[in-house]
């Protein structure tokens, strides 16, 4: 069984990058200037990449403040409002405000992403594969203010449909779907919330024939495992770095004859990992039958320099090898 | 000198830096600008920064931070065991130098001690405050790649502040901020970081506050009791003010320095919002316990913004002193009420 590599979310933006945000939201550069920029930054990260063997790209995310920003963008009657820690990081998002039902809206600058994305890995000759990055639905309904449902189930109901329908609608733009899900393990989750979220969740992938990953950051339980893996995915993904290494038995238990992500390339650290390190890791879960393996940073590469994120991915390539 | 007008306004640290200042920056980075001619701007926009406050009409002013770039990234760069490997984001297009500790920690002089004696120098104040970065967030927003626990690292890192508080206090700092906003991320580790924040003020007996914002404080204020702080300097307005009912579930006593203007956006507050704001906090704090100031530090505004974010917080304070005043209540104390 070979070892594939993935990038998951997001990918740093460059500051230079970001003075052109900035001056696109001062009004300072046109649409169209902007939307070049973003181009060239999806171009630049995924040739900066491309040595490695990444078999997974995403879009980076570049357009987006962070992936729920990049969620907001496809949903209508949502605002944006205060900062907020993105949970326990140095890195904080727009909290957004639910104002009205959850409905779909074009989305038509993230299509216009990854289209952009798809014809770089194509331009490049790649054989890596496109995913689109969602943020979940549970995560999603946990980090918004609702002002609207005061329903939760209902909430999130709302938001997997509006969700579903771009991701029908743009079929044709990427390969795999790629959903974060940064609150399933997150401590004091209600049981009932949790079976909500396992009624809601099939909404999300209802009709989308595409390789689904579903990626957990940050935490991890080994008492919410076989919930998590009984959700419809032919990848569950799982930050492996810092204390939670200790979990690492019961997740390949969890994944036995599944596919699966290991995030041990640490996202929230600079050391770099040893390959012999890595191996372990997958052999571990070879060992135990997992059916398929990808190997990739843990949470949002956001949270390293970028030099950082290089360094790993080098590291890693060497599984390949 | 230890008196102070009720419910005293003050800043919590930085303030956006004057433009010929980041031009000076940028040159002396080019190498067209001396390190004696930077100096000389980052003096005159200290200059600068506290004519605005003045005029706007702060109690206790800083230096604005002028010479800091971020607030870990200036610490790490004059502590040995640190190194950068490159900017990170914090938010939207925000970036800092995040370090990476890669050997033991060490003090390796004073850091603040300059920026001090110049900002007493120039203020108008007798009293300014010096905002210094806290033990657990350098340590939590660093890579540790040396330390095999996190604690070791922000005990290490206590001592080492708690070294440089001495060196303040020694040279006249009456007023000490530690910033401490990661105090509340990891709700496992609270208590035992704030037994190191205690590491750093040991001894410290002038007043201190601990800056905390865009967190959980019921995290904090489980353990307020045990924390040898005078003051909690928090960001409020960016929530409505929701937590002050906090305040009130935990009984918490000692000084609140209330945030009443939000830091991250560039609409500036109504007066009468600040006004509201203090009488709401009024019900739960006695007018001697309160002190006025912005959610955070307001590097990230339009200077212009940032100026007016002052005006209007001293304007609505000014609102409230004057229904104080008819209560007889017109001053409170710069004392430390805290043993340390």
């Amino acid at each position: 069984m070979s070892v594939s590599l993935a990038v998951t979310g997001p990918y740093p933006r460059r500051p230079n990058f970001a003075k052109v945000v900035s001056r696109f939201l001062g009004g300072k550069v046109s649409k169209q200037d902007y939307d070049r920029a973003v181009a060239k930054e999806i171009e630049y990260y995924i040739t900066s990449m491309k040595d490695y063997g990444l078999d997974y790209f995403t879009t980076g995310l570049m357009r987006f403040d962070d992936p729920v920003d990049a969620t907001v963008s496809l949903l209508k009657n949502v605002e944006k409002n205060g900062l907020v820690r993105f949970y326990d990081n140095n890195f904080y998002y727009r909290v957004p405000v639910i104002k009205g039902k959850l409905e779909p809206s074009e989305g038509e600058d993230y299509a216009k992403d990854l289209e952009t994305a798809r014809n770089v890995i194509k331009d490049l000759k790649l054989k890596a594969k496109l995913k689109l990055t969602v943020v979940g639905p549970l995560s999603f309904a946990l980090l918004s203010e609702d002002k609207h449902y005061n329903d939760l189930k209902a909430l999130m109901s709302d938001y997997a449909s509006a969700i579903n329908s771009f991701m029908k609608a743009e079929k044709n733009l990427y390969d795999a779907v790629e959903v974060i899900e940064p609150s399933f393990f997150q401590k004091g989750l209600a049981t009932k919330v949790l079976e909500a979220y396992k009624e809601v969740y099939p909404t999300l992938l209802e009709g989308i024939n595409k390789e689904v990953h579903l990626i957990s950051y940050f935490n991890l339980r080994a008492d919410r495992l076989e919930d998590f893996t009984s959700l419809r995915a032919d990848y569950y993904g799982f930050d492996l770095t810092e204390d939670r290494k200790k979990l690492a038995a019961f997740v390949y238990r969890a994944v036995k004859g599944k596919g699966v992500y290991l995030g041990l390339l640490d996202s929230r650290n600079t050391k770099v990992e040893k390959l012999t390190s890595l191996r372990r890791f997958v052999e571990g879960a070879r060992g135990v039958g997992a059916k398929e393996l990808i190997v990739g940073n843990s949470s949002l590469l956001d949270l390293i320099p970028e030099v950082i994120i290089h360094r790993k991915f080098k590291v890693a390539s060497g599984l390949k090898g | 000198m230890s008196e102070l007008p009720v419910l005293p306004t003050t800043v919590i640290g930085s303030y956006p830096r004057p433009k010929w200042l980041r031009e000076a920056i940028r040159l002396h980075k080019a190498g067209k600008v001396s390190d004696e001619e930077l100096t000389e701007a980052f003096d005159d926009a200290v200059v600068a920064v506290m004519r605005d406050q003045q005029v706007a009409g702060v109690d206790i002013p800083s230096d604005g931070e002028m010479r800091r770039d971020e607030m870990v990234e200036y610490f790490a760069e004059r502590l040995g065991g640190f190194r950068f490997y490159g900017p990170v984001r914090v938010w939207g297009t925000a970036y800092y130098r995040k370090p990476s500790v890669v050997g033991r920690v060490e003090y390796l002089g004073p850091m603040l001690l300059h920026e001090f004696k110049f900002t007493q120098h120039v203020s108008y104040s007798p009293i300014v405050k010096v905002p210094i970065t806290g033990p657990y967030t350098i340590a939590e927003w660093s890579y540790n790649e040396y330390y095999k626990t996190k604690r070791d690292l922000v005990f290490d890192l206590a001592k080492v502040i708690n070294q440089e508080l001495k060196t303040l206090v020694e040279a006249g700092a009456k007023f000490i901020q530690v910033d401490e906003p990661a105090l509340p991320t990891h709700e496992d580790e609270v208590e035992w970081a704030i037994d190191a924040v205690n590491e750093a003020v040991k001894g410290i007996n002038v007043k201190v506050a601990v800056h905390i914002c865009y967190g959980d404080y019921s995290r904090v204020l489980r353990y307020a009791d045990r924390l040898k702080v005078d003051q909690l300097a928090l960001e409020f307005a960016n929530r409505n003010f929701e937590p002050l009912k906090l305040f009130k579930e935990y009984k918490y006593d000692l000084e609140l320095g209330f945030g009443v203007v939000d830091v991250h956006t560039n609409k500036v507050e109504e007066p009468q919002t600040v006004a509201k704001a203090i009488r709401k906090a009024l019900e739960i704090f006695p007018p001697e316990r309160l002190f006025i100031n912005p959610d955070c530090g307001l590097k990230l505004r339009p200077r212009r913004v940032a100026f007016e974010k002052l005006k209007v917080m001293v304007e609505g304070t000014r609102t409230v002193r004057e229904e104080l005043k008819k209560k007889g209540i017109t001053t409170t104390s710069l004392k430390p009420i805290i043993n340390r």
